[in-house]
């Protein structure tokens, strides 16, 4: 947390997005296939079918590209003024959030990212929330600490002016 | 806290009657729906049993809340199916409203709503009670004093005269066209369903219209025009003051530096009119009853901008604001080009299906058969209209301590933000708009309704990725106070 420079992700948040992809495909997969038997019984079943399956290709090939490309954008930047996220697979977003404005700092691991050992930070300000997504469970608690040691400092500070 | 009002009081017994009647309307309105289902005798006989159950509900939590005023502190007592203590310092209230229900009128009570800067309870008052009118303002007299540093209220009211006044024909020319521009497009769309029902004989047709258009524009209509009647707003020191409502009467006071940002709002009528009207985003005041506070009603243009430099002098800064670059027009024209790809992609075969299978003969059948291709090529030409609109109509200025953007299409506003209000900057992009280099900027803020966000139109990347260092500038110099989110004049006066 020394050098305030843009940080890259764990490369395992490839295989997380991956997992949530899949999960994602087989359920829409499902429902595809149901309306794929059931459009049988109309006239022309292949007007229905045919830009359902080109929908279901679209979404496959992005499950399949947008990992990579989401790791290859990702970068994060921690100092004791800013929380500095940029990210994105077709929108790039570049997140700014001031230290000064964050009001509570939580550590989340969902059902994906504990399997592959992952977890997110979750900092709220009175005007929404930022995140930084698939650290190390380790990093994170580190994040989330350094951001509460910050926040209550500058905590304090106010307390004494 | 004087030692005559410290209390501890329990709400107005108006209250029990006020919540039988609300739980009884309740009650009629499920009954009306489920009466075709089961046997009325029956129904009645459960809808009774179940108000005598919620009717003693409503006494013993009229009972078991009560609230104290304490020297430091508010308390709030539940001792009812749960045990909470609620303390609010006087330094964390933001606001005390006042309101007056038909109910309130009859008893001769008002209920004060204390309203404390929080983004979780930006919707509603952190708490509710119902005295008798007199006791009620001596309480709110007291807490004025502690947190606006004020004389008596009623005092003020008469001293003061409000800055704008609108008559009764203003009013309802506000209610009217102060709509939002797609609810008056869907509203219209309704009654015309009606009319072509009246054409076409269809009974079912015209009562469905006419009931959607006044669910969406009736009753809006009704809500502001009541809301808004006999507005006032006066400004005192540093507080705001606006007293407004027909049925119920409606007061807040506020502190300019809850100010977060004001905003001229132009909807597509009004603009006809060339009128617009003032907000304000401040935080702590009970938004259940005001939304985002009016400074103005509908009023001439110009007049609503001179009251900005009346009425809110710290907000009247001239901003040099720049129009998006020629590369905007650009990423917006390659966007609608791809819109309108994939939109022809997709309703060609509809479209020609249309044609091919509906009857002939007929202007009214020629038209059904042509309606998808037409509606299709005139979204596909909307999608250029509004890129070139966007391009001719946006705008954004950085100033010394303010930010202001000009959005809208239809309807337009132009909102001025101060950055140390500024919680979360986001700068984004698409593929497109990253090969021309321009971007969008999200600005998030804490606002009347919770948090909020305004997006600018597309402008150099480079030009908006000022704002974050800005931002932390003002930050790393001092600016951001604090003390100015939570109550600076309460905590003075109570150190």
């Amino acid at each position: 947390m020394d050098e305030p420079e843009y940080r890259r992700l764990n490369r395992r948040c490839m295989a997380s997005m991956y997992t949530g992809y899949a999960v994602l495909l087989i359920v829409t997969g499902a429902i595809v296939a149901a309306v794929y038997s059931a459009v049988g019984e109309i006239d022309g079943p292949e007007r229905v079918r045919i830009p359902l399956a080109a929908l279901y290709l679209i979404l496959l090939a992005y499950c399949i590209v947008a990992p990579p490309v989401f790791y290859r954008h990702y970068r994060y930047l921690i100092d004791g003024e800013k929380l500095d996220v940029r990210r994105g697979v077709i929108f790039i977003r570049h997140t700014f959030v001031p230290i000064e404005r964050v009001m509570q700092v939580e550590v989340t691991r969902g059902p994906i990212n504990r399997i592959w050992g992952l977890a997110d930070v979750v900092v709220t300000t009175a005007g929404g929330t930022a995140d930084i997504q698939y650290l190390n469970p380790e990093e994170a608690e580190r994040v989330a600490n350094y951001l509460g040691q910050v926040v209550n400092r500058i905590m304090r500070a106010r307390e004494s002016a | 806290m004087n030692g005559e009002i410290r209390g501890p009081y329990i709400n107005h017994p108006i209250v029990i009657v006020k919540n039988t009647v609300t739980a009884a309307f309740l009650l009629l309105v499920m009954l009306a729906s489920f009466i075709n289902q089961i046997g009325s005798s029956k129904l009645f006989m459960g809808a009774a049993a179940l108000l005598a159950v919620l009717i003693v509900f409503i006494v013993m939590s009229w009972k078991r809340t009560s609230i104290e005023f304490g020297d430091q502190e508010i308390t709030v007592r539940h001792d009812f199916l749960y045990r909470k203590t609620h303390v609010i310092p006087y330094p964390r209230i933001a606001s005390v409203n006042v309101t007056r229900s038909i109910f309130d009128r009859i008893a001769g009570t008002e209920t004060l709503k204390f309203n404390v800067n929080s983004s979780v309870n930006a919707t509603a008052p952190e708490a509710s009670f119902t005295f008798r009118k007199d006791l009620a303002d001596r309480i709110r007299d007291r807490i004025y004093s502690l947190t606006f540093e004020t004389e008596s209220e009623k005092d003020r009211d008469e001293e003061h005269e409000s800055v704008v006044s609108f008559g009764p024909a203003q009013v309802i020319m506000h209610s009217i066209l102060s709509q939002p521009t797609l609810q008056v497009l869907v509203a219209g769309f309704f009654l015309l369903i009606a009319v072509v029902s009246v054409f076409t004989e269809s009974s079912g047709g015209i009562l469905v219209g006419l009931t959607l258009f006044a669910l969406q524009e009736g009753l809006p209509f009704v809500s502001v025009l009541l809301r808004y009647f006999g507005f006032r707003m006066y400004r005192d020191g540093d507080a705001i003051c606006l007293q407004y409502g027909a049925v119920q009467n409606y007061r807040t006071e506020f502190d300019v530096g809850r100010i977060n940002a004001i905003r001229l709002r132009r909807p597509f009528l009004a603009r006809l009119f060339r009128m617009s009207c003032l907000e304000a985003e401040v935080v702590g005041i009970d938004a259940t009853s005001t939304a985002t506070p009016l400074l103005c009603l509908l009023m001439p243009d110009r007049e609503a901008e001179a009251l900005i430099g009346k009425i809110l002098p710290e907000f009247a800064c001239d901003i040099e604001e720049t129009s998006p670059p020629r590369e905007a027009w650009k990423t917006m024209a390659c966007q609608a080009l791809v819109f309108d790809a994939v939109l022809i992609a997709v309703m060609a075969w509809p479209c020609w299906w249309v044609f091919q299978e509906m009857d002939t003969g007929g202007i009214l059948a020629d038209a059904v058969r042509l309606s998808p291709a037409v509606l299709t090529a005139l979204a596909a030409v909307y999608a250029f209209w509004r890129g070139w609109r966007s391009f001719l109509l946006r705008s954004i200025g950085f100033g010394e301590d303010k930010l202001v953007m000009r959005n809208g299409l239809l309807d337009r506003e132009w909102v001025m933000i101060q950055y140390d209000r500024i919680q979360i900057t986001e700068v984004s992009g698409d593929i497109i708009s990253r090969h021309f280099g321009v971007s969008h900027c999200t600005v998030y803020l804490l606002s009347t309704v919770g948090s909020k966000s305004i997006t600018s139109g597309y402008f150099r990347t480079e030009m908006l990725e000022r704002l974050p260092p800005l931002i932390q500038g003002r930050i790393r110099e001092g600016h951001y106070s604090p003390d100015r989110d939570f109550g600076t004049r309460a905590r003075r006066n109570l150190r």
